[in-house]
């Protein structure tokens, strides 16, 4: 009994021993990574300003820089520096614009790692191919736009998700005839998404594109047809919105009517969103597009909102008579609830 | 005598290549990553330029500006920073005395026309 107690206690010391042992070798190890990142952060950054503004004038060499960064530990052998000094390329092309945004350009194809983000795109794990795509289109490397664009229907969805990003960063509205014949469904998350790149990297409309696509029958391909549209105002095809408002399905008549509330309509269009009212199932959202059509128009369209009073949905009177309420036309509202007081019969008996 | 500029970036990356821009251009040039670099005879100088940014560890970005405009002597502030949206870019801009304001992305050659 004794003497297995003695050698629990043993080995336990021993296991402390080995734990405090790997304690101590980890944070050497950190504290000397840690140095080592720092040092070729500093490194980066340095040559990096001296190839942009150099000093004295002279012109200052892609070769010197790939030499500096060699030299503080960058190099093809050791793939975590390597996979460092991408991020430190992909964050400082981020920042700049203009002039030095395409010297930087053009010094990140001439120095190493440029090959690392092709070999990640041909890897089978589904997150090393996504980083591969980003790195791609982040750094602008546009002549893999061939391999990138075979991955907008991968299985994975970040794969694909990446893909779609690139193919907007590349191909800008031409993207249009690819993206809304994709075989898998779009997320929300990513309809914004790929609407806010084209945004901030084409904000020039190019509406010949749109309209080729309008011929699509995809359901996401139609909101995110309905979002471009709205994103960069385009009043002149306003009513490819209108003609979703009256759709028969729920998510589609949401976004159509989220994306019109952002244009004003010409009169003929506003008559006919007010004839669509009335097609919509949904009193929710019938509610909503009356408030816009409140919202938009300077003088109540009696007769419209007469119909509406009629047409036996106690909310969505409610919502008319409020409208009719605060432009000013009280007498209308009070004629309409007394006209069914008079006639109702649970009123007689009261009375 | 030389001009005299200030960098206060956090970002080295920025920081480096701000500091080089500023060198080309024939000034004397201090660049630090935080206020705490800074010496105390530093804060006898008159800058021409200070090039600072808004966002660090444990002060608003209002309350930095102010304080900065308070302890160093400078004769133009120019805000560069990563954190650029519309009304943190509006509130200082309504402060007064901030002669310019970048968010990254940012195109250096606005900024060196603003230098000169």
């Amino acid at each position: 009994m004794e003497e297995q107690l003695l050698l629990l206690i043993q080995t336990l010391v021993v296991i402390l021993i080995m734990v405090w042992f790997i304690i101590g070798f980890s944070l050497v190890y950190r504290k000397k990574r840690k140095k080592q990142l720092e040092f070729i952060e500093l490194t980066f950054a340095d040559s990096i300003a001296k190839f942009l503004y150099p000093p004295q004038g002279e012109e200052y060499h892609f070769l010197k820089v790939q030499r500096a960064l060699q030299a503080a530990g960058a190099k093809p052998s050791k793939k975590a520096n390597i996979q460092y000094l991408i991020d430190l390329m992909i964050r400082a092309q981020r920042t700049m614009l203009g002039a030095n945004h395409s010297k930087l350009r053009l010094l990140f194809t001439q120095i190493p790692p440029y090959r690392a983000s092709l070999s990640k795109l041909n890897s089978r794990k589904w997150y090393v191919k996504a980083r591969g795509i980003r790195e791609i289109y982040e750094m602008e490397q546009s002549q893999y736009i061939k391999e990138i664009t075979k991955e907008r229907n991968n299985s994975n969805i970040y794969v694909r998700r990446e893909a779609q990003i690139a193919m907007v960063v590349f191909l800008g509205w031409e993207s249009l005839r690819f993206l809304p014949y994709l075989k898998r469904d779009m997320t929300l998350w990513q309809q914004i998404k790929i609407v806010e790149k084209l945004y901030a990297y084409y904000p020039d409309a190019q509406i010949k594109y749109l309209k080729k696509s309008y011929a699509t029958q995809r359901p996401y391909a139609q909101e995110l047809l309905m979002r471009t549209i709205r994103k960069f105002n385009l009043f002149t095809e306003v009513d490819y919105i209108i003609d979703f408002l009256d759709h028969e399905s729920f998510d589609r008549r949401e976004t159509a009517i989220y994306c019109i509330s952002s244009f004003k309509l010409t009169a003929e269009q506003a008559k006919d969103v007010k004839q669509r009212v009335f097609k919509i199932p949904n009193t929710e959202q019938q509610v909503q597009l009356l408030k816009y059509i409140h919202q938009i128009s300077d003088k109540p369209d009696l007769e419209f909102y007469n119909a509406i009073l009629e047409s036996g949905n106690d909310i969505l009177e409610m919502s008319a008579a409020e409208i009719l309420w605060t432009s000013g036309y009280e007498e209308l509202v009070h004629k309409f609830y007394y006209s069914q007081y008079s006639t109702g019969p649970s009123l007689k008996e009261v009375i | 005598m030389a001009k005299t500029a200030l960098i206060i970036q956090q970002d080295l990356i920025l920081l480096q290549v701000l500091e080089r821009m500023i060198l080309a251009r024939q000034y004397r040039c201090k660049a630090i990553r935080a206020l705490d670099q800074l010496d105390i005879e530093d804060q006898d100088q008159n800058f021409d330029i200070i090039i600072s940014d808004i966002l660090f560890d444990g002060i608003g970005p209002l309350d930095y500006v102010y304080q900065l405009k308070e302890i160093i002597r400078h004769k133009s502030l120019l805000i560069i920073t990563s954190m650029g949206q519309k009304k943190v870019r509006q509130e200082i801009l309504e402060m007064g005395q901030v002669s310019g304001f970048f968010s990254v992305p940012f195109n250096f050659d606005h900024v060196e026309e603003m230098l000169s």
